[in-house]
């Protein structure tokens, strides 16, 4: 039983603008009230290929996913470890950025991949965020009878929260577009 | 002292004694609040002055340089090595903590999650 949704969205700022929001999108204290089940951010590692342009990074993601009391009350736990691994590209100008979980893998399996590439009808001023997450719940779980009803459950929350993110992303692009003009907001 | 001294020595950091007091004064105060955290889960939060200072230098490189084509040197690197060397010492989780270790693990995070690397990313990577 695997879930999959794809969604795509349009950000009417360059490329270089959107990157750079995906990199704060976390941190900034500001966004904290939003997107408040990210717990904990951190950067492990980091690699750049000087000659080809390449950013290579991984970073760890604290998720806090409280759900229904009854899997709280079956996995013990509503936190949730994610890894990061993301790859840009500055020459060709894509970022892919993909994320799992890396606990709670008894239960579930979620992946999400999100690739941000200039719009090929305006390459300067815009920029496609494609984004594929899919869900799995383990069939041999102890949530198997419930898994539908879970699986549906996470999707409506990712949904939720892409949401939420896009709308951080927004608010960050903004700044940072006010702040390479010289204005402060 | 020593901390005190290291963290003067950043110009990202304008107030650097003052921020470094002020991280000290709060610790005190809150002591029971972050112990409680530590517990629910295997919290970094010790290290989030190092990791603040280290994101906001990189954030900067990234949008600055990186973007614009200054890809050639790498910046960053004294935050970096005291935010990875406090990370190592707080990162209790041992799937966590062996993404610190290894090289290429990035190679590895990207194409060990499922028989499908993301597009693209696999064949950069690969090269």
């Amino acid at each position: 039983m695997v879930k999959a949704y794809s969604q795509e969205y349009v950000y009417k700022h360059p490329w270089e603008r959107v990157t750079s929001a995906s990199w704060r999108k976390f941190a900034d204290p500001e966004n904290k009230r939003t997107l408040s089940h990210i717990l904990e951010v951190d950067t492990l590692n980091r690699k750049l290929d000087s000659q080809s342009g390449k950013l290579y990074t991984t970073r760890a993601i604290t998720i806090h996913a409280p759900g229904p009391w009854f899997i709280r009350k079956i996995i013990g736990q509503d936190i949730c470890h994610c890894v990061e691994s993301t790859v840009v590209d500055a020459q060709s100008r894509s970022m892919q950025l993909n994320t799992r979980n890396i606990s709670l893998r008894k239960f579930v399996e979620v992946v999400e991949k999100i690739q941000y590439v200039p719009h090929p009808d305006n390459p300067d001023g815009w920029t496609i965020c494609r984004q594929e997450t899919s869900i799995q719940i383990k069939p041999l779980s102890a949530l198997a009878s419930m898994a539908e009803k879970i699986e549906q459950r996470c999707a409506e929350k990712f949904v939720q929260n892409s949401a939420k993110g896009r709308e951080v992303m927004e608010r960050i692009c903004k700044y940072l577009e006010a702040e390479s003009s010289g204005i402060s907001l | 002292m020593t901390a005190g001294r290291a963290v003067d020595d950043h110009p990202f950091l304008s107030n650097g004694r003052k921020a470094l007091k002020h991280r000290e004064s709060v610790r005190h105060t809150q002591m029971g609040i972050t112990r409680e955290k530590n517990r629910s889960h295997s919290s970094t939060s010790p290290c989030s002055h190092l990791r603040a200072a280290y994101h906001n230098c990189f954030n900067r490189w990234y949008s600055e340089k990186f973007v614009k084509g200054h890809w050639e040197k790498e910046e960053c690197i004294s935050e970096w090595q005291k935010y990875r060397a406090c990370l190592s010492e707080h990162l209790d989780d041992k799937h966590l903590s062996r993404f610190l270790e290894a090289e290429t693990v990035v190679d590895a995070a990207i194409k060990d999650d499922s028989g499908n690397p993301v597009d693209g990313a696999a064949t950069r990577v690969a090269q």
